[in-house]
């Protein structure tokens, strides 16, 4: 007779075999990782440029450059562009952070040899039509009139305002500059972060044998210039409680968190746990409380975020309006038993597997693991990394996270943002 | 080309075997064949609530999320106006345990008090976050009933009304459990570095002693051909005034679906596409406008959804999207393009392969419209589609008379 109620035996979970990535460089000592694999015939490209939103000098500068790449060179508008692109059946998706600007390719390795150069050109020539330019920003405009409505936009800019203050990393748009941005603050981006660039190169799939010679032509004469010089900055901490009322808001946003480090903080590992046990998984604390027990909102979360010079830990949710202070109450209990109570060993193990097997999917195909790598080269680490994770995890102790939890979230050191219904 | 294998057990259970021995996941996908179209008038949301409540324990395992986590898994689920579908991505040394997990679900449900009191307080937070606190969140609570006046699909999965979710009863919830959540209502698919005969023996282990349930043959009211064409005005505290358009078109299992799929690409996939350079670059009618399909099993919906330009009239914006619709049932597609939106659409096929969820997600619908291979036919069936094949559709299609336009005016 079968017994469903006996618990089955867990499966230790061990790290993924990590594809070594061929690593070769152009003519012009650009750096390219190759990862060869997957069933289907399909390739990715990925250029990763220094062009990111903190160093710009004007508010949009950074983003609209990035969003219109693709939209016209000199000898070719931007509908020839995406008609030749979208016949060989290939997708294209810009990206752009504080940090980094990614500009990605997806394509059919039958046509790749047709799709780069078309890619390429476009990309390294853009002329940034007036037109498009202003289409584009009209779009943004709207966009951005319609995100102002939703408590869940205004609390995440107050709250990265709050953090980071006149730092980049702070800064929000208003809709003034929308009307301030030109056609040439673009050109002089592009020239600046695009044409002359600090970038690596990813390419994985199945890929074509002339791949490396193809790369050589295309991107062996890119001109290079040193990266950024990396600022470390550290914020003047803050404490603000800044409640913001707006009316006929059924539910309240709330973020309530800190600004703290990047990913070479010895503490940056063990605060990304401790708020994956908080709020980083479906049965999280937070979401078994909130959510689970409650039933105060669809979702609820806590993480710890790496910025190139300064991240931050950030509980985010959207809560039933009328219930703001209980949510708030029953969000500070949980941050109140992480510094009082040790984590019982149970719980430490599930998280632990749970991490270990975001991890394996993480690491899924060649498609899966450039982008890993792409990412972790953007947070300064390697796969190395993963060499001495585990046994980091491993020495992860209930002592160690509640003393961490001491010393970095204490209800009186935090920020708390709230945006809809404030009444207390 | 995704292989596969197939067997049913004598509980009417079907389950489908995908290897694929390059990955140290596996995905297992079972999909319920009941969704919102389901429901009662007087009860709908109700196939959504009861996907929340699937997660609030079972007969014999109390906390079904800490088992998956514990094995290093993840798991979802979502409910379409069509199927209900759970999916569990864990590593494959510890498949048994999403056996387990899923079959006791199927079993019984612990019903709790409880858990229907937080799951329906949790809904109507998802209701109030992505349809009522939410500029233009409204618009398919609006949209549905004007298209819609026979068949089920007049409501959103979310349901009509918070009231529906607020009065659900322990009573219904049972009910609604044992009508639909049964082996002989249920696809499963194993997808991964796995064996067949280690999935076969799983399966008879763990879903072979659940009994076959008497569940009710679907009968829905098929929607009456639409022969005069209907508008809604509405005035909402948003930013910018936006239009919708919605005509009926063939189910999901026609052959014509794949021509109406393409159309949709021809004018709206991508910056080289009809509407944008037209609507949004030309003539500046927009700033933004797209046109896609529903994707629904039964006779679905194709839409046009555009913002439009300020000091833009709805009259102006609607003409230009008229005249687009115009051009597709006099002029026939040229070949390149039509190459375009094929190549688009076979690339699009091939890239949705890539991981192993996606292919278990596919082969689990497709199973459910008939036949499981139907994966591996998509990309013939949309070269086989002729320029005046799309003609046809569009003539038939975009008649006025068969348009639910919704004008959306800003205060």
């Amino acid at each position: 007779m079968l017994d469903r109620k006996k618990e089955m035996h867990f499966q230790e979970i061990n790290m993924p075999d990590f594809i070594v990535p061929k690593r070769f460089q152009l003519t012009n000592n650009l750096q390219v990782y190759a990862m060869e694999g997957g069933g289907q015939e399909l390739c990715r490209l990925d250029l990763v440029f220094e062009a990111g939103s903190k160093i710009q000098n004007k508010a949009l500068q950074a983003s609209l450059t990035n969003a219109l790449l693709l939209e016209g060179t000199a000898n070719k508008k931007g509908e020839e562009i995406h008609e030749s692109l979208d016949f060989y059946g290939a997708y294209t998706q810009v990206d752009v952070n504080s940090d980094r600007a990614v500009v990605s390719l997806f394509t059919l390795n039958k046509y790749f040899n047709e799709v780069l150069p078309l890619f390429i050109d476009a990309l390294k020539n853009p002329i940034f039509p007036e037109d498009e330019f202003q289409i584009a920003l009209a779009q943004k405009k709207q966009s951005f009139r319609i995100n102002s409505e939703k408590v869940e936009f205004i609390a995440r800019n107050t709250f990265f305002n709050t953090l980071f203050g006149t730092h980049p990393y702070g800064f929000s748009v208003t809709l003034e500059d929308f009307d301030r941005i030109t056609r040439q603050d673009l050109v002089d981006f592009h020239t600046a972060n695009y044409k002359n660039a600090a970038l690596n190169v990813y390419i994985a799939g199945m890929l074509p044998s002339n791949t490396e010679s193809m790369l050589n032509e295309y991107l062996g004469t890119w001109a290079l210039k040193a990266s950024n010089s990396l600022d470390v900055y550290s914020p003047v901490h803050k404490t603000e409680k800044t409640h913001l009322f707006k009316d006929a808001a059924m539910q309240s946003a709330i973020r309530i968190g800190r600004s703290c480090f990047n990913t070479h903080h010895e503490d940056y590992q063990p605060l990304k746990f401790l708020s994956v046990v908080l709020g980083g998984y479906f049965g999280s604390r937070l979401m078994s409380n909130i959510r689970e027990d409650k039933g105060l909102t669809y979702g609820i979360g806590a993480m710890c975020v790496q910025q190139e010079e300064c991240g931050y830990f950030c509980i985010s949710t959207e809560v039933k309006g009328e219930s703001t202070q209980l949510a708030l109450q029953e969000i500070y209990l949980e941050l109140k038993r992480l510094r009082e109570a040790l984590i019982p060993e149970k719980e430490l193990s599930l998280v632990k597997n749970y991490i270990m097997g975001q991890i394996l999917k993480s690491a899924d195909g060649p498609f899966a693991q450039i982008s890993l790598l792409k990412n972790m080269h953007i947070q300064g680490t390697d796969f190395e990394f993963y060499d001495s994770y585990q046994e980091m995890l491993n020495q992860l102790d209930a002592n160690l996270l509640k003393d961490l939890a001491n010393k970095y979230l204490k209800e009186e050191d935090l920020c708390e943002i709230v945006v809809g219904n404030t009444s207390e | 080309m995704i292989n596969f294998e197939r067997f049913e057990l004598n509980n009417g259970l079907k389950v489908i075997v995908h290897q694929d021995k390059s990955t140290p996941i596996v995905a297992f996908n079972l999909l319920y064949d009941v969704g919102a179209r389901d429901e009662s008038p007087e009860r709908t949301g109700f196939a959504h609530l009861f996907e929340h409540l699937m997660f609030g324990g079972s007969i014999n395992i109390s906390d079904y999320d800490e088992v998956v986590e514990k094995a290093g898994g993840q798991n979802n689920a979502f409910t379409s106006n069509d199927i209900t579908n759970y999916y569990i991505t864990l590593p494959k040394e510890n498949l048994e345990h999403a056996f387990r997990l899923e079959s006791d679900r199927m079993l019984g449900l612990a019903f709790t008090p409880k858990s229907l009191e937080v799951q329906r307080q949790v809904v109507i937070e998802e209701f109030k976050q992505n349809y009522l606190n939410q500029p233009y969140g409204d618009i398919h609570l609006l949209l549905r009933p004007l298209a819609y006046q026979k068949h089920p699909y007049q409501w959103p999965t979310i349901g009509k009304e918070v009231s529906h979710i607020e009065e659900a009863t322990m009573e219904e919830v049972k009910n609604f459990f044992y009508k639909h959540y049964a082996p002989n209502n249920a696809i499963l698919v194993v997808a991964g570095d796995v064996d067949l005969n280690h999935v076969k023996l799983l399966s008879k282990k763990w879903f072979g002693p659940i009994p076959l349930r008497d569940t009710p043959k679907r009968d829905l009211p098929k929607e009456p051909r639409q022969e005069a064409a209907r508008t809604l005005k509405v005035e909402r505290d948003v930013p910018v005034d936006v239009i919708y358009k919605a005509f009926h078109m063939c189910a999901r299992t026609d052959i014509d679906f794949f021509a109406t799929d393409l159309i949709s690409d021809i004018l709206s996939r991508g910056n080289s596409s009809r509407l944008y350079n037209s609507l949004v670059k030309d003539q500046k009618l927009f700033s933004d406008i797209d046109a896609f399909i529903g994707g629904e099993l039964d006779e679905g919906l194709f839409y046009f959804a555009g913002k439009l330009t300020p000091g833009v009239s709805m009259e102006d914006a609607e003409a230009g999207i008229d005249a687009e619709i115009g051009k597709l049932k006099l002029f026939l597609v040229d070949e390149k393009e039509l190459r375009k939106v094929k190549n688009k659409a076979i690339s699009a096929h091939k890239f949705s392969e890539l991981n192993v969820l996606n292919k278990a997600i596919n082969l689990a619908t497709s199973e459910l419209m008939g036949d499981a291979s139907l994966v591996n036919k998509q990309i013939d069936l949309y070269e086989g589609v002729t320029a005046s094949k799309i003609k046809d559709v569009a003539q038939d299609v975009f008649r006025k008379a068969n348009s639910n336009t919704l004008y959306y005016h800003a205060k």
